[in-house]
């Protein structure tokens, strides 16, 4: 995990040096009259030193076993396949409706769980047809159309 | 209003239909969310808010609630009979209770949990209901400076107590802060971080975060996780403990109500602490320690009681102070918030009934569940059947479209699938989620008391050590942030130390 935990803490110092940095765009104010950036630029800063607090902590610790070594990374390829799958989702969902691309979204997750071919689309149809229902005719929220219309 | 007069208020609140009908739907999904592994009570609250709208303030707080502890009850159903906990709070019931069932007496071990858990969930309410109203009366004293401490230190907390390391929990805390900046300022009304977007304007809505940390992160997390797993083949008779099963468990169901009702009050404590603790407690006190791990029903009982009472407990700082102390308790705090409520001690003086109703609702609650885990435990048993590859997708399905429904708004999709990805890191990596989901609800609160302590003081910030309840409060929170390091640099100090002193062979 050593690696990992100085890994986490460059990317969390990066993350507070560019809040910081936005924030001190922000009106600081004075201690007397605190301004809108006085908070992010304080927890941007807090977040900076846990950072660098990680890295030193995860450089000096102890050397550990390989088996500690590894974090528990455990069917990544599958879970990469399924961000992809949802950054996908958002990207259509305007465009192909709530309902061509829900049941799209969730054929997808079931065949990257290896479903059979007819729990695929049996599900993934009944899913998005039930929820469209709950949703979009009970209560009456508007769910993106899309181009065809529904 | 007194206890009981409160009490009765409550009972004529909760015992209404609809309520009656609310607080059902709230145990019944509590139990189903407690039994089903890999979905917690903070992702199924965090799933159900938006439904929630339309319904009355009370009878969705008694609903969500009704989840929270409803879950407790079902997490030992899936520890006993797999091995596997429904909820992390039962994690510490796998050690017995699976040996229990090991030896045929399943039974016996998930009677004694709905016991236990009813026992200590009433207990839980009892405190909630004779120590609320005071401790609400006592935080009407308490300025801007106290509600800065009191967030310090409950952030502080949940970072100590909850994840693995201290800088891991803190860095997640400092996050949810700089994430609950996004939006309008609401003292100069200034955009902050909003790019243009107006439905950033209004800040980051909590429910996409609370969904894809909880929701999507833990089916991503799961990806690699075995999709079958084996329910033990044996007997459900004899739910009914013996004599002997009582006599042995009567001193750690005592014990475990009590540790976990204050454990549960403490921000960070929460369930899953409290259950360790006793379980700890109980090996500790017992004259047979050796006998824990092997099927002891003691190690089934004291750590049942123990989340059941902390579930409980946990209500005491939210409807006292209005301070969530749990990732749980975070989602009741943002679902009485989108109801136009102010979670905090004038809840009890401007919304007696919902308050009171929801207390009278937990011990209609907690009946309600000793009957359904008792009977009806086999038919819980057979959802534990539905496959996870299924069951995985529909989680997904409910974070999307319930972020959408929140705003109807594409840009909540995005947050959710954002927050989906950071929840798979945070478990892959071991950091927790727990303090970046509370910063983001306290950061406001913070926000706010530190800039007015600082405009009324006019720049002091010595205002914060001034009064004494602030004044112990940080110090507290600087005890428990600079406990680790000391620790650490003393171990570090003592390794090197031996590194110089080389071991004299004879």
């Amino acid at each position: 995990m050593k690696t990992w935990d100085r890994l986490s803490g460059a990317v969390l110092l990066l993350v507070a040096v560019a809040w910081g940095y936005e924030s001190s765009r922000l009106p600081l104010g004075q201690p007397s009259l605190p301004g809108p950036g006085f908070q992010p630029s304080w927890a941007a800063g807090v977040l900076g030193l846990l950072a660098l607090a990680l890295i030193l902590e995860a450089t000096l610790r102890r050397s550990e076993s390989a088996e500690a070594q590894r974090p528990r990374w455990a069917g990544e390829g599958k879970a990469l396949a399924m961000m992809g799958c949802l950054i996908a989702y958002a990207l259509a969902l305007n465009a192909a409706g709530y309902l061509l691309a829900t049941g799209g979204v969730l054929a997808a997750f079931l065949l990257l769980e290896r479903q059979r071919w007819p729990v695929v689309v049996g599900v993934a149809l009944v899913s998005a047809l039930a929820s469209y229902w709950l949703f979009a005719v009970w209560l009456q929220v508007p769910l993106p159309r899309g181009l065809l219309g529904w | 209003m007194g206890a009981l007069e409160g009490l009765w208020l409550g009972l004529t609140v909760a015992l209404s239909p609809v309520n009656l009908a609310y607080c059902f739907l709230g145990v019944v999904l509590g139990t189903a969310v407690g039994v089903l592994p890999g979905l917690g009570p903070a992702a199924a609250i965090a799933l159900l808010l938006p439904a929630t709208y339309a319904m009355p303030p009370t009878a969705a707080i008694i609903m969500l609630a009704g989840i929270y502890y409803g879950a407790m009850y079902g997490g030992s159903t899936t520890s006993i009979l797999m091995n596997v906990p429904g909820e992390a709070a039962s994690v510490v019931t796998c050690i017995d209770g699976y040996q229990m069932a090991r030896q045929g007496r399943a039974g016996a071990a998930l009677g004694m949990s709905a016991f236990a858990s009813f026992i200590a969930g009433t207990f839980g309410v009892l405190g909630l209901m004779l120590i609320g109203p005071p401790l609400a009366r006592f935080a009407l004293r308490f300025g801007p400076p106290e509600y800065f401490a009191l967030t310090v230190v409950g952030l502080t907390l949940v970072s100590y107590l909850g994840g693995t390391s201290m800088l891991k929990g803190l860095s997640m805390a400092a996050l949810g802060l700089l994430v609950g900046s996004v939006g309008i300022d609401p003292i100069s009304g200034y955009q902050r971080f909003t790019y243009g977007l107006l439905t950033l304007s209004e800040g980051i809505s909590f429910v996409p975060v609370a969904m894809g940390l909880f929701g999507v992160g833990e089916v991503l997390a799961s990806a690699g996780e075995p999709a079958k797993r084996e329910i033990l083949k044996t007997r459900l008779s004899g739910l009914l403990p013996t004599r002997d099963d009582w006599a042995r468990a009567g001193g750690p169901l005592a014990r475990g109500s009590l540790l976990g009702f204050l454990i549960g009050t403490l921000p960070g404590g929460g369930a899953i602490i409290a259950s360790f603790a006793s379980y700890a407690v109980e090996k500790r006190v017992s004259r047979h320690p050796e006998k824990f791990g092997t099927g002891a029903i003691e190690g089934v009982a004291g750590p049942e009681a123990a989340n059941n009472s902390a579930a409980t407990g946990a209500f005491v700082p939210l409807f006292t102070l209005g301070l969530p102390s749990n990732a749980a308790t975070a989602m009741i705090f943002a679902a009485l918030l989108l109801h136009g409520l102010r979670p905090g001690p004038l809840l009890f003086t401007e919304s007696p009934a919902l308050i009171w109703g929801v207390i009278a609702s937990m011990y209609i609650g907690n009946v309600m569940l000793l009957v359904l885990n008792l009977p009806l435990i086999g038919l819980f048993v057979q959802m534990l059947r539905v496959p996870y590859p299924i069951l995985a997708p529909l989680i997904i399905l409910f974070c999307l479209v319930g972020a959408y429904s929140v705003n109807n708004s594409l840009v909540d999709v995005w947050i959710l699938i954002g927050f989906g990805i950071l929840g798979y890191f945070i478990r892959r990596l071991h950091f927790d989620a727990a303090p970046l989901i509370l910063a983001l609800i306290l950061g406001p609160i913070m926000e706010n008391s530190l800039r007015q302590s600082l405009m009324a003081s006019r720049g002091d910030f010595s205002v914060f050590f001034a009064r004494p309840i602030s004044a112990a409060l940080l110090v507290l929170a600087c005890v428990l942030v600079l406990l680790p390091a000391l620790r650490w640099a003393v171990a570090l100090w003592a390794r090197q130390v031996a590194g110089g002193i080389r071991p004299v062979v004879p």
